[in-house]
């Protein structure tokens, strides 16, 4: 089974994540970004992340960049309950992410994301 | 008998000398000398004839005293008309060497140059004045014809005007005009001069006479007066130019300080639009930190709803609860959870903190992001008619602004409209432009306002109700989208306000 990481500091969205998709895929998740990179650390299988932004510690943007420095092939998503930002647009423009979500967002479409990576 | 007859002879001749002796007289004092002379010589030769006939005859015997008394009686008569004669002439000398004298010291005397020219022009006289100036005791110009004398020795210009000065002076005129001398020094001397014609009774040229006055000092002063007439006039000239570019400067110097006076003026009410534009980013700003920490907040429960939603609907699939109003309720719970995300996501345009003016805005999409912001003020008395392009319109610009942009024309007409109304809102391409037009059906704006509702605090809203900034920050976001605001209205009825702003597309994308 393919495994996602799924990074939020809420626990709803990280529960709520884990229902909608742990039937298809591996769904592990961290509730911050320190955490995150110890799971990958022990998880170097993992190819897709889905991340918050507004985290505490480190936001998506700065767990992605840390995490894209140690381990090679990953593709990342951020997930925002902003709008667009101008660190967002640069992270898309430097191909750090693949994309961003506006939540509330559409399990479906993430799933349809995830497809097109394994 | 002889004798009778030769004293008879006698007598006769006595009685002609005396006659011719008076008829001398009376021609003396004709003054016509030579006349005179030869008729007293007429006379005097029978006095002596006459008188040397007495002699012989006497001489032969002289019978008696007084026979030689008689003799001497005849000689006596010539001799007492001579001796009369000869007094008269001295007297006559006399006098006219006294004339002489006085009227040559006259002459010679004059600071005047003076000279005497017989008829034919040639110098009979010419007086010392006249000679000293020539500066050589050996000079002997009489008898030399004027013009040729050495006072005209310098300049045959001048000999040429002596000479025409007698031509017409024989005719009888008086010339006068104005010459030169150079001494040997060569001291240029200046000259009036006048020739002057001297006819007898019979209007027969005489003489002529020249004569000089020397005016050297007059013409150096005048010179003089002159030359500083001229320095005067060129000293006012440079003066009055001087002054004339001077007062061109000052009129320059004038009209550049009522441009920077304008200039500043212009300044200042663009720095208050600026100032109030800082503030109300400061606002915008505070406003976007506030905005997007509701968004977050609202956004992260409607995930919940959302996610737990779709996990719902998978466990009702799965587990084949197939109660029909089920996935309608679903579906309430999705819309609910679109309509709010949509509210939140339109407050986030206003909010963006985003400088530049290079993002693509899509017009149709900000003025709708505006109309669900203002859509509680709308209530059920303002409908709005929108007619859109059918394509999609994309202006370069800045998204936030242009949010600003609508919102503040959407919120005064609003504000204009008592009680029911419309707003319709239209928009088409033309050309190379995005056309807007907004039309509302509210008071509408006085004319005499029309022109001042651009300038910042303009407002005829009460005190509180508006800044009087909206339009002023609208008409400047855009100018700088280089765009245009044309506001039309009629007063009572509405007003129309239509924005035209550049179309993008990826030909002209580059700016």
């Amino acid at each position: 089974m393919t495994k996602i990481l799924f990074v939020d500091d809420e626990f709803i969205n990280r529960e709520l994540f884990s229902i909608n998709l742990s039937k298809t895929y591996n769904v592990i998740t961290a509730d911050d970004g320190p955490a995150a990179l110890q799971v990958l650390e022990e998880n170097p299988d993992i190819k897709v992340i889905f991340s918050d932004m507004r985290m505490p510690q480190m936001n998506g943007i700065d767990f992605v960049k840390e995490a894209k420095r140690k381990f090679q092939d990953l593709k990342c998503y951020i997930l925002t309950g902003f709008d667009i930002s101008t660190e967002i647009q640069q992270a898309l423009n430097e191909n750090l992410i693949v994309k961003y979500f506006r939540k509330p967002f559409n399990m479906n479409l993430i799933r349809s994301e995830i497809e097109k990576n394994i | 008998m002889m004798d009778e007859y030769i004293i008879i002879f006698q007598e006769i001749i006595a009685a002609i000398a005396l006659l011719f002796a008076m008829v001398t007289l009376v021609f003396r004092y004709k003054k016509n000398k030579r006349m005179s002379q030869l008729i007293l010589a007429l006379a005097m030769f029978p006095l002596f004839l006459s008188a040397f006939v007495n002699i012989l005859e006497y001489l032969v015997d002289f019978k008696t005293a007084e026979d030689f008394e008689d003799f001497i009686a005849l000689l006596f008569l010539p001799i007492l008309i001579f001796s009369i004669h000869t007094s008269l002439l001295n007297t006559e000398l006399e006098k006219r060497n006294q004339s002489e004298t006085k009227f040559k010291g006259l002459f010679n005397q004059s600071f005047s140059f003076m000279g005497l020219l017989n008829a034919k022009g040639e110098l009979l006289e010419a007086n010392e004045t006249a000679m000293k100036i020539v500066e050589d005791d050996e000079y002997n110009p009489i008898g030399q014809p004027f013009d040729k004398t050495y006072w005209w020795h310098h300049s045959e210009e001048e000999q040429e005007k002596v000479r025409k000065a007698i031509e017409e002076a024989r005719k009888g005129k008086t010339i006068r005009f104005e010459s030169t001398h150079s001494t040997k020094d060569n001291q240029l001397l200046h000259f009036d001069v006048t020739f002057k014609p001297i006819m007898d009774n019979d209007g027969k040229l005489l003489y002529i006479i020249p004569e000089g006055r020397e005016i050297s000092e007059i013409k150096d002063a005048r010179l003089e007066l002159e030359r500083h007439k001229a320095n005067l006039e060129l000293i006012v000239n440079e003066r009055t130019k001087a002054l004339i570019s001077a007062n061109r400067e000052v009129g320059v110097v004038n009209e550049k300080l009522q441009k920077k006076n304008a200039e500043l003026e212009e300044i200042i009410s663009q720095l208050k639009v600026a100032q109030q534009q800082v503030i109300d980013s400061e606002k915008m700003a505070s406003l976007g930190v506030l905005t997007a920490g509701v968004a977050h907040e609202i956004n992260n429960p409607l995930n919940f709803i959302l996610g737990a939603c779709t996990a719902l609907e998978s466990i009702m699939e799965d587990n084949q609860l197939m109660d029909s109003n089920i996935p309608m309720l679903l579906k309430h719970i999705k819309t609910g959870v679109d309509k709010a995300s949509t509210i939140v996501s339109s407050l986030n345009q206003f909010s963006r903190n985003v400088d530049g003016c290079n993002e693509l805005v899509d017009i149709h999409a900000v003025i709708d992001d505006c109309l669900v912001m203002i859509n509680y003020r709308l209530k059920n008395n303002i409908r709005i008619i929108k007619e859109f392009a059918s394509n999609q319109l994309i202006a370069l610009g800045n998204v936030g602004k242009m949010h600003q942009v609508f919102m503040n024309i959407f919120l005064n007409a609003c504000q204009a409209i008592n009680g029911k109304g419309t707003i319709t809102i239209k928009t088409y391409r033309e050309e190379k432009n995005i056309i807007i037009d907004i039309a509302d059906t509210g008071i509408g704006i006085a004319e005499e306002n029309l022109n001042k509702v651009i300038a910042p605090f303009f407002t005829t809203k009460a005190p509180g109700e508006g800044t009087g900034l909206g339009m002023a920050i609208t008409y400047n976001i855009i100018k700088q989208h280089d765009g245009m605001l044309e506001i039309t209205s009629n007063f009572g009825a509405g007003t129309n306000i239509r924005i035209k702003l550049p179309y993008f597309n990826k030909v002209n994308q580059v700016k």
